[in-house]
């Protein structure tokens, strides 16, 4: 079912109740979880860097506020430009020092971002790189 | 029984790379963040993105989740493939429409179609299409009238299937 995107997510959630007890009498079937989901596209989206695959990630790492467990963030299709340049780890280890890498940890944490059990992110702690297939 | 949420909302933003493939990075957010400020940021972080990924960012989503605490029990031989598929009117004059699944028996007619006036339908009806409710068609019109409803039968697919199936 939509709903308008402008809906506050307290008043789809008013809706989402109320169709739920709408609709228990009307099924065999038992309920077991709902979702509301605002989606937006991308208009026209850039062209990908030539190259470029979503299995090449880089995975981050953060640390919460009550020492529970991390929060993972991934980026697919990593560019190169945030590794380390030399040394142990070149090309493998996130550059936490790089300007770009720290605009997005700062963007996540304003967010706050959370790890699944809503402990907000703190700070960087280490990046690497991984390859999924 | 009720509906609980869970933890945290999650902002998924979308990529898609040089040969077509689609990923994604998931970011939990707390659960009691609006929508507005959710979708801000995450207008925020894709806009860092760029920077660090040589894929293309084709959209992100927010998701609100919610669990049934207490589920009922199913009845006895409800399949979720024994639909009933309402069609619905919206005020720029297109439809939308959506299924109910394990659609029970008691609210259809002989010959298949939905009982308009079963009091259990009226009701469900009036929760669509009431002054003030919001349900809308993918376009965001709001739905006006039930223009008709109907049980349909579907193939079981694989996500449908218990484990093991």
């Amino acid at each position: 079912m939509h709903i308008p995107v402008d809906t506050t997510e307290t008043a789809a959630f008013v809706a989402l109740d109320a169709i739920r007890a709408a609709v228990a009498s009307l099924t065999g079937c038992a309920l077991v979880r709902a979702r509301i989901t605002y989606k937006m596209r991308v208009e026209t989206p850039a062209m990908p860097d030539v190259g470029a695959s979503i299995k090449r990630r880089a995975v981050f790492f953060l640390s919460t506020s009550d020492d529970g467990p991390l929060a993972l963030v991934e980026i697919p299709g990593v560019s190169d430009s945030i590794f380390i340049s030399d040394g142990c780890g070149a090309g493998q280890v996130v550059d936490t020092l790089n300007l770009d890498v720290a605009a997005f940890v700062a963007a996540l944490l304003d967010l706050p971002a959370t790890n699944p059990f809503g402990d907000e992110a703190t700070e960087l702690m280490s990046g690497n790189l991984q390859s999924r297939v | 029984m009720a509906l609980v949420n869970k933890p945290t909302a999650s902002l998924k933003i979308s990529y898609r790379d040089a040969s077509g493939s689609n990923g994604s990075t998931l970011i939990h957010v707390p659960f009691a963040t609006s929508a507005t400020v959710a979708l801000a940021a995450g207008v925020a972080i894709a806009d860092t993105l760029p920077a660090l990924t040589g894929c293309a960012i084709t959209g992100f989503s927010l998701t609100y989740d919610y669990v049934e605490d207490a589920p009922a029990t199913p009845v006895a031989g409800s399949r979720v493939e024994d639909k009933g598929v309402f069609t619905w009117l919206c005020a720029n004059g297109l439809t939308t429409s959506f299924s109910i699944p394990g659609i029970l028996d008691s609210v259809l007619l002989p010959d298949g179609r939905v009982d308009p006036a079963n009091a259990d339908i009226v009701i469900m009806q009036a929760v669509v299409e009431d002054v003030g409710a919001i349900y809308a068609s993918i376009s965001g019109s709001d739905i006006v009238s039930l223009s008709e409803a109907y049980q349909r039968f579907s193939g079981t697919t694989k996500r449908q299937a218990p484990p093991h199936r």
